[in-house]
């Protein structure tokens, strides 16, 4: 196993976890801004995803599909807010749990009746196809960098966007007390409908992304979405920072756990029952780091117990 | 509105009346039906313990589900083909007796629940669903890496368990099996439900800070609680084994999950008949919008939004006058 | 020299660069009532938080009779034979007051991990519940859903439940919260037939009330205790006075 193997895994890590960040993002700042559990998260990636696709092979421009997919997430981000999602703020997280569980199901349904139930395609652009050559030897996807490159310019800008503009402050006003910023006249609605929104372009931008790398399908969401919980309990739930670390930190686990472990019992196991133990261990992984994390943290490692 | 109790006769009632009707009309199928309705009704009663009676949404139920249903699989596939689990340190063979494989199931996926749990219940809100979702897809994932049973294309089991004195291929002796089973979960549901432990675990869930207060530790009912309903749930995956002779891993899903709080909710939660209700209706949705259109869900996504804003007490919530204790 | 049966010795909490109580100290003896009173924002409901063990001091000590509960859960704390009562009462709205009033039964006794018999045919229970409603005048009322109770008799089922069980002390929050002149009258009588039964803290705005039942009081200014004594001493203790400048006529 070579060194330049090894690194280019990392880069495989922070790519998945930088993808991740995009879909916990949203989904924590929902969560921290307006009390809301939402499950629908992962349709909206999957919208993001067809979106690009039917865009890009309609127009033969993925940038075009790229940009459609912000739009596609973003308008069905804002039309589900306005319908379902704001009756659901004064609501238990029962109610958000299944009426946002309907959502899928619906979204699924829907999507299957348009789409077909066969995968669609995306295809990664010329300018990008090919590899980049990096130091030890390295020849990694253009692709995946530029994803890891955009992923790291989102998170920038968030950070900016939280710390130093107006909206950024009532955001974080809205996290620490909801009613508080009513009361001081901030426009509710509209900043919710803004939050949630700009948390489904993140999800339908990391859908076009992961898209021209894997197929998409219905379904493609959940997974992910599952992830994305997982990422921001270890993270801390509201917390921006918490949801890259924990992005980061759940990419590289998965990642470099199903890189080094078959290899790992393959040193004291035969071949076969090593890649058997070591696969089953590596999907696990995360669960293990999660279960870790809250034994140690119950509140994550970012997050306060103000929920 | 009528009383609950002559609600949950009228169930019982017409529950019974569908195998009957597929004896004498010589269709196996509506056996079958009602065999699938009951069992998951017995899925969705060990759930309403935890999430209707003790407010905790566990988004990761299927874990249980499928548990109980490897059991059985693993148990009876190694019995079926002469092959025993273990061979050192010592001999364990498997075995196709329901009266050995029910509880096994019961036991095994209680203590699952209590692990987890274990983990999980120190947080609460949206903390314990996310986690408990998240341990489900571990063992999800689990299951289908695991190549010895099958895999992601799952584990048949050729023939049905045996249960003394009763031929278990027979669809009528099946379902009765799992009736009397369920009567008998449902029996037990009420007691706890009533008894003490009962009433620790129902205020529990409206005001902790209270019964803290009063001496008992909230946590370690909510835990029992959670052992108990894992077992239940448990009970019934392997049920579903037995019925469906093939288990695979999509018992294990997160869909699976948000299908038993399905039944739970659109029965009507912490009410006793709920997730027969609640099962029934799924059932009914799938086999008729589902022979119309293969995209049935989205009604069923459809009618569960409508019941969650608009009709919260479920069908029962509907039909029966609350009982005292809501 | 007897001790005390509730013994609190210099609790301190910061929260940040917020000082909630500094070095506080209070002492209960069996067959007293000690008043607590302070101005808004003097740090009560965190001194009552820590003694109840829902926050955890910096630090100090809390000692129960001969045992040291400084580092003791809530639910423990009860069992050890600290009984509190809510300031927004704390009741199970779904059932009724007997059943209420049962948990705490249960609670006290241990009895929670019983899965059989259905709590209605509990007749041990029900009748110790008579019991305790009745002292509290409750007992006409015992199947009323908690949540339909008007405010005054969520209070006494309060102290109904604090009743049941059976404490070496009551931490009572504010039991006059929200009650008119009748039903302060009311109350006042009640607490005063509570103090044979255990030696009572009693935190309290209603200055009626206190200088009516204290035998002692301590007063908590800013997480301070800047006085405790007898109630004259108090009444005419300056610093007192000044604390309350304006706010109350003493």
């Amino acid at each position: 196993m070579s060194i330049s193997l090894f690194l280019e895994q990392v880069l495989n890590g922070l790519q998945f976890g930088v993808m991740l960040f995009l879909m916990s993002a949203g989904l924590t700042l929902v969560f921290g801004v307006m009390g809301l559990i939402n499950l629908a998260h992962g349709s909206l990636y999957m919208i993001g995803a067809f979106a690009a696709a039917a865009i890009a092979s309609w127009t033969g421009s993925f940038w075009l599909g790229l940009v459609a997919s912000l739009m596609a997430a973003a308008i069905a981000g804002v039309i589900v807010e306005i319908v379902i999602i704001r009756r659901l703020y004064k609501r238990d997280h029962l109610d958000q749990v299944l009426a946002t569980f309907a959502l899928i199901l619906l979204f699924s349904e829907a999507m299957r009746w348009i789409f077909g139930a066969f995968p669609l395609f995306l295809d990664v652009p010329e300018i990008l196809s090919g590899t980049l050559s990096l130091p030890l030897g390295i020849e990694y996807s253009k692709y995946r960098m530029m994803i890891i490159v955009v992923g790291i310019l989102i998170a920038v800008g968030l950070f900016s966007l939280i710390s130093k503009t107006r909206l950024g402050v009532r955001i974080r006003a809205g996290e620490s007390d909801r009613e508080m910023i009513a009361a001081l006249g901030v426009d509710i609605s509209k900043l919710y409908t803004l939050v949630f929104a700009l948390g489904a372009a993140l999800a339908g931008l990391a859908g076009a992304m992961v898209g021209a790398i894997q197929s998409v399908e219905v379904g493609m969401g959940e997974p992910v979405l599952i992830l994305a919980f997982v990422v921001i309990v270890i993270g801390g739930i509201g917390s921006i920072k918490g949801a890259l670390v924990g992005a980061i930190l759940v990419g590289l686990t998965d990642t470099l756990g199903r890189f080094l472990l078959p290899s790992f019992f393959k040193i004291f196991l035969n071949p076969s029952s090593a890649t058997d133990i070591g696969s089953a261990l590596s999907s696990m992984m995360i669960y293990i780091l999660m279960a870790a994390v809250l034994i140690w943290k119950p509140s994550g490692l970012f997050g306060n117990n103000s929920k | 509105m009528i009383k609950e109790n002559y609600f949950n006769i009228i169930c019982i009632i017409l529950l019974l009346s569908v195998p009957f009707l597929g004896l004498i009309l010589d269709e196996p199928y509506y056996i079958t039906l009602a065999t699938k309705v009951v069992i998951l009704a017995i899925a969705g009663a060990g759930l309403n313990l935890v999430l209707g009676y003790g407010g905790f949404v566990s988004f990761g139920h299927a874990a249980f589900f499928g548990i109980g249903g490897y059991v059985s699989g693993i148990l009876a596939s190694h019995a079926l083909n002469y092959y025993p689990i273990i061979e050192w340190p010592f001999i364990i063979e498997g075995t196709t007796q329901m009266l050995i494989i029910l509880p096994l199931a019961m036991l095994i996926s209680g203590g699952f629940a209590f692990l987890i749990g274990m983990l999980c219940l120190r947080t609460s809100g949206v903390y314990f669903i996310m986690i408990t979702l998240a341990f489900a897809q571990m063992v999800y994932y689990f299951a289908i890496s695991w190549p010895a049973y099958g895999g992601e294309d799952g584990l048949s089991v050729y023939l049905r368990n045996n249960f003394p004195g009763l031929n278990t291929m027979d669809g009528f002796s099946f379902f009765s099996i799992c009736f009397v089973l369920f009567i008998f979960v449902l029996f037990i549901l009420s007691r706890i439900v009533n008894s003490n432990f009962g009433l620790a675990l129902q205020s529990a869930k409206q005001n902790p800070e209270r019964v803290a207060a009063v001496g008992i530790e909230p946590i370690k009912v909510q835990l029992i609680a959670f052992v108990i309903s894992g077992a239940i749930t448990g009970l019934a995956g392997a049920l579903y084994t037995d019925l469906n002779r093939f288990v695979s891993p999509s018992v294990l899903s997160w869909h699976t999950s948000g299908e038993i709080m399905v039944f739970v909710i659109l029965g009507g939660t912490a009410r006793l008949f709920g997730p027969l209700v609640g099962a029934a209706l799924f059932i009914i949705l799938e086999q008729f919008l589902g022979g119309i259109t293969e995209n049935w869900q989205f009604w069923l996504g459809f009618i569960l939004i409508i019941v969650v804003l608009f009709a919260k007490g479920g069908i029962i919530g509907m039909i029966a006058k609350e009982r005292r204790n809501g | 020299m007897v001790s005390p049966i509730l013994s609190i010795q210099n609790l301190s909490k910061k929260f940040g660069a917020v000082i909630a109580s500094e070095d506080v100290s209070i002492d209960l003896y069996q067959g007293e009532i000690h008043g607590l009173i302070g101005p808004n924002g003097a740090g009560k409901s965190t001194l009552i938080k820590q003694i109840s063990g829902e926050i955890k001091q910096d630090s100090g000590k809390i000692v129960l009779g001969e045992n040291e509960i400084s580092n003791q859960p809530v639910f423990q704390r009860a069992k050890m034979g600290l009984a509190r009562s809510f300031q927004v009462s704390s009741i199970i709205p779904s059932f009724t007051v007997l059943e209420n009033v049962i948990l705490a039964i249960q609670g006290n006794l241990g009895q929670t991990f019983k899965f059989w018999k259905p709590v209605s045919k509990n007749q041990e229970l029900i009748n110790a519940a008579h019991g305790y409603l009745d002292q509290v005048d409750l007992k006409l009322r015992m199947s009323i859903l908690a949540s339909e109770l008007s405010h005054g008799e969520r209070r006494k089922l309060e102290i109904s439940m604090a009743l049941a069980l059976e404490p070496k002390v009551f931490l009572l929050d504010e039991p006059m919260a929200g009650l008119g002149a009748a039903g302060s009258k009311v109350m006042t009588k009640q607490l005063a037939k509570l103090k044979s039964r255990a030696p009572i803290l009693l935190i309290e705005h209603d200055m009626d009330a206190i200088f009516a039942l204290a035998d002692r009081i301590s007063v908590l200014v800013y997480g301070r205790i800047i006085a405790t004594g007898t109630v004259d001493e108090i009444r005419s203790n300056a610093n007192v006075k000044e604390a309350y400048l304006g706010s109350e006529d003493l």
